[in-house]
């Protein structure tokens, strides 16, 4: 029986990063260049494949799907400014989204909501980083607005996720 | 076997508790969100204001470093800014009216996509390059990294 659960998290997990990672790419093709004033940056779609593996499959699986994808994005041929403004977005995203899931009167659309705007500022302070000016930060309010909508978006997809995950594992169980 | 409130716990780890309604903790973090983009935006917009009659300065920043801070009115006639580094290649037009990135072999262009900038506040990001051109308010605090090179 354990065994059998080992195999449904990794596999979720896998699938999960699966998702993650078509997404890091769909993302950049939803939205036309140039919309968003800063090269690089992302809304965070990818956000419902953490946010589902941290729902139904663990914190830890969460972390590691938020740093694979940047890593595997790399991988494949992205650049490495690319690199940190995902794996410091994605991280601060997991950080928000881990704390936040434990409190007791916040859903799944606070969680993910907080998620994106996290990713937001971690990706605004990568770019204060790169280009060594705190000019970027007038972005910050435009940008925060948009990542914490697309993040109630994206709570309302990982819902129906989560749901179906847990009927499969019942069913498996039984 | 776990079946809680029909949740799946996949293990003996405890995963975050199965709420999918809209409930008042998320007002509160919707609030604080919009609470935090209104004090940035009214920061900026009193900044704005404040420096709203101060003449307009160009000023472009590279990994860190000014190359170049001008006000705007020295530059009666068009010049055409130059930007090599190890990162790349620039050029940013330069006139009175206004500034703008004309050619960059970034791979997105965003930078050339911002267009004019003209008042205190706007500005263009090329983040290969680590070029950063922003139109500031003169007499700014900032006036020792001065650097005056204009290569034509």
């Amino acid at each position: 029986m354990s065994m059998k659960r080992t195999a449904y998290d990794l596999t979720k997990t896998a699938m999960m990063l699966a998702l993650a990672l078509i997404l890091s790419i769909v993302e950049a093709w939803l939205l036309p260049r140039g919309i968003l004033p800063i090269p690089g940056f992302k809304l965070g779609l990818a956000n419902v494949a953490i946010l589902v593996t941290l729902y139904s499959v663990g914190r830890k699986e969460a972390l590691a799907v938020a740093v694979l994808r940047s890593v595997v994005v790399l991988a494949f041929g992205g650049n490495v400014i690319g690199f940190l403004f995902s794996l410091v977005g994605g991280v601060s995203a997991w950080a928000v989204m881990s704390l936040l899931s434990d409190f007791e009167h916040i859903s799944v659309y606070g969680v993910s909501i907080a998620g994106a705007s996290a990713h937001a500022i971690g990706q605004i302070l990568v770019a204060i980083l790169v280009t060594k000016t705190v000019y970027v930060i007038g972005y910050l309010p435009y940008l925060v607005l948009t990542s914490a909508f697309a993040g109630a978006v994206i709570a309302f997809l990982t819902i129906p996720v989560v749901k179906a995950l847990d009927h499969i594992g019942n069913e498996m169980i039984q | 076997m776990h079946k809680k409130d029909g949740q799946f716990n996949t293990s003996a780890k405890a995963l975050p508790k199965r709420r999918f309604r809209f409930c008042s903790g998320d007002v509160f973090v919707t609030l604080s969100v919009l609470l935090f983009c209104a004090i940035l935006l009214g920061g900026t917009w009193i900044y704005g204001r404040k420096n709203k009659n101060k003449p307009p300065y160009v000023r472009i920043t590279q990994d860190g470093k000014v190359l170049l801070e001008k006000d705007l009115r020295d530059f009666p006639e068009p010049v055409e800014y130059q930007i090599d580094s190890d990162h790349g290649h620039m050029v940013i037009f330069i006139s009175s009216e206004k500034v703008y990135v004309k050619e960059s072999d970034c791979p997105d262009k965003i930078c050339m996509h911002q267009g004019d900038l003209t008042s205190p506040g706007d500005g263009a990001v090329c983040l290969p390059n680590r070029v950063v051109i922003e139109i500031v308010s003169g007499d700014d605090d900032d006036t020792s990294g001065k650097v005056d090179v204009i290569a034509k």
